[in-house]
């Protein structure tokens, strides 16, 4: 019995003791904020609090599966792909085309500007970082061309409802877009077919080839759901805003690499929760608030997200150490066996050597 | 005979064909290319991206990627510009320039060899950094005014505008192909670009290697800073932000392999050309300005295209597996 607990411990910690960690630094966060503004700890301004995660959850969750893929699967261009999709869709209203129906045709166009990524980085096997660097940069010039360089407001009063409204005090745009798709994306990692394979595609290629897995079609369908959700972050940034900016969506590029890293999900690939992705995504929203409350320019913001980012990387290469690991898992057992003497007898000796004797 | 032609069959020389081929195809369109006003608006844009590339080169080379490059060379002109405009001699500010250039460079050496971030995560974040930092220097206004002390650069001879700073690129270019070529370190730089369990194994100090990379990188950066505070009297918030993709297309244009283990700065030196005709000319040609990104990008992932095809790498078969 002492044996099967340890093993059971043993195979947790890595998981776990990433999500505890997050939801430790979500407490502390939170108490500190607090402590700072009286008003923070209500539900109301708790609620309020998720708007910001939209956009942010909508992103990072294409880059989740993107980078989990492996491969060295990145998608840099997730920003210009937004701020693409967003000013074409300003640009048809603008023309007389109906909201819904712009709306429709800015998530297609985001799949469209995902296959590109998926093409080249997929099918032609250009590296997915300079293939994505140089997408980026074409998507975010296309978008400043398209839209002359200016904010596009076209909008009817109608359509803030999805960025600015609230049902049940929950903004919509959390309720109607980021929850459903989350909950469709934990399904799919979890029990889907696709969601298995790609697990599979960034832990190991070749064991994935082997065993029947397409792991190009795999990678390639990544890229394109990474430019469907882009697509239509786009539309709820446009809802929110109530405009379209050529470069609104530049800040997400970060942030939505941020996300991912501080989950938990490994830069390489294969590894990686979505319950660690949510609790991230939670974490850097309250970060974001609290340098907002500080009253810290959105650049510093950014400056100050970015050393975020290395510290996480560097803490995460540090923890998958093996040394790093069979020292803790050394420490547990010692801990143990102070504290539980009798769990710990030797699992392999006490019922066989009874038997025999 | 045969030995000599075959130099004609390299890369490099086709490129140079490409350009000059692009030099008389715009020229015949619009004939205000080569003007001198012209010319001198092409150096301008250019002799900054050639020293950030060839810097840029050795961290290509080694593998990795370095897009901080732009931000640092914002942080760089910051100090040269303030050095010069407190009064300080020229040597000084250029000395304080390259330093800090290399001291940032160094820093990400540091956090891709010893912090184990992947270069482009590593690189992204510090970009993000140095990005604050200038817009924290700046506090919203921009400097300008920056003394004229390094006139050295931009003496014309003839036609020629920037006879000095042509000068100051080809010495680094000079430079860094020798370092590649003949010694020990170059060697290694490719070694480790090629594979870097395959150097270590032979006996390599890759984590050094790397390091250096990225620190000449910055040191390269640091010196471009001086020309860019010549070139430019002025420094805005948005510094450098079109370099890094400019650095990197000018690569890879060159011939150097993203991937690493491949390249040389010949190659890079002809990409910087390509690079600067092919934009100046679209402008004259009459494409919106707002484009040129794109036109960059579009030119990266068609070089890294073809050099795909040239280095044997087959497609994946269409996602049947």
């Amino acid at each position: 019995m002492g044996g099967w607990l340890m093993r059971r411990w043993g195979t947790t910690v890595g998981s776990a003791g990433r999500e505890t960690a997050l939801v430790l630094l979500i407490l502390a966060l939170g108490g500190t904020l607090t402590a700072l503004t009286p008003y923070f700890l209500n539900l109301a301004s708790l609620l309020n609090l998720t708007q910001f995660t939209a956009v942010l959850g909508l992103l990072g969750l294409g880059q989740f599966m993107v980078i989990l893929g492996g491969g060295g699967g990145i998608d840099l261009s997730c920003a210009g792909n937004l701020n693409l999709s967003g000013v074409l869709m300003a640009l048809l209203v603008q023309h007389h085309v109906s909201t819904g129906l712009a709306a429709i045709i800015a998530v297609l166009a985001g799949i469209a500007l995902g296959t590109v990524n998926a093409v080249v980085v997929v099918v032609a096997r250009v590296p997915a970082l300079i293939a994505t660097l140089a997408t980026y940069y074409a998507y975010d010039s296309l978008a400043l061309g398209v839209s002359g360089g200016a904010s596009l407001s076209p909008f009817p009063s109608g359509f803030a409802w999805l960025g600015q409204g609230y049902t049940f005090g929950v903004p919509n745009q959390v309720l109607f877009v980021l929850l459903p798709v989350l909950v469709l994306v934990w399904v799919a990692l979890r029990w889907s077919l696709f969601g298995r394979s790609l697990y599979a595609v960034g832990q190991s290629e070749r064991a994935a080839t082997l065993a029947g897995v397409r792991v190009a079609r795999v990678r390639f369908w990544t890229y394109v759901i990474m430019g469907a959700l882009a697509g239509l972050a786009a539309v709820v940034s446009n809802s929110w805003f109530m405009s379209a900016t050529p470069d609104v969506g530049d800040v997400y590029l970060l942030e939505s690499i941020a996300v991912v890293v501080l989950g938990g999900i490994d830069i390489f690939g294969g590894v990686g929760r979505a319950s660690g992705f949510i609790l991230s995504l939670i974490l850097v929203t309250l970060i974001e608030s609290g340098l907002q409350l500080a009253n810290i320019s959105s650049e510093v913001q950014l400056g100050l997200l970015g050393l975020v980012l290395i510290g996480a990387v560097v803490i995460n290469q540090l923890l998958n150490q093996a040394r790093f690991r069979e020292t803790v898992a050394r420490g547990k057992a010692r801990l143990l066996e102070r504290l539980a003497p009798k769990l710990t007898r030797n699992p392999t000796t006490s019922g066989r050597e009874q038997r025999v004797l | 005979m045969r030995h000599l032609l075959a130099v004609f069959r390299t890369y490099e020389v086709t490129l140079f064909g490409i350009v000059l081929l692009a030099v008389v195809v715009i020229e015949s369109v619009t004939p205000r290319f080569l003007t001198t006003a012209n010319l001198n608006a092409l150096m301008v844009s250019g002799v900054v991206l050639a020293v950030v590339a060839v810097g840029e080169a050795f961290v290509i080379i080694q593998g990795g990627v370095d897009i901080s490059v732009g931000a640092v060379l914002g942080v760089a002109s910051i100090i040269v510009a303030k050095a010069l405009l407190a009064g300080w001699p020229p040597i000084a500010a250029m000395a304080c320039g390259m330093a800090a250039g290399m001291a940032l460079g160094s820093l990400n050496g540091i956090i891709v060899v010893r912090g184990r971030v992947p270069a482009i995560v590593a690189t992204l974040g510090t970009m993000s950094v140095w990005s604050a930092v200038i817009f924290y220097l700046l506090n919203g206004e921009w400097i300008d005014g920056i003394p004229d002390r390094y006139s050295w650069l931009s003496v014309q001879i003839g036609p020629v505008p920037w006879v000095g700073a042509l000068g100051l690129i080809l010495g680094c270019y000079a430079l860094a192909a020798a370092t590649l070529s003949w010694s020990r370190f170059g060697r290694q730089v490719y070694g480790v670009g090629d594979s870097t369990e395959t150097a270590r194994l032979t006996g390599i100090r890759v984590n050094r290697v790397s390091f250096w990379a990225y620190a000449l990188a910055g040191l390269f950066v640091g010196l471009a800073a001086v020309i860019y505070v010549t070139v430019d009297a002025n420094i805005e918030v948005d510094v450098g932000t079109s370099i890094p993709l400019a650095a990197i297309a000018a690569c890879v244009l060159g011939g150097v392999d993203i991937t690493g283990g491949a390249g040389n700065p010949i190659g890079v030196l002809l990409g910087v050309t390509a690079l600067t005709v092919m934009e100046n000319g679209s402008v004259l040609v009459g494409v919106p300005s707002l484009y040129e990104q794109a036109v960059v990008g579009g030119l990266i992932i068609i070089s890294v295209l073809v050099w795909s095809v040239r280095r044997g790498r087959r497609p994946a078969a269409w996602v049947g597996g």
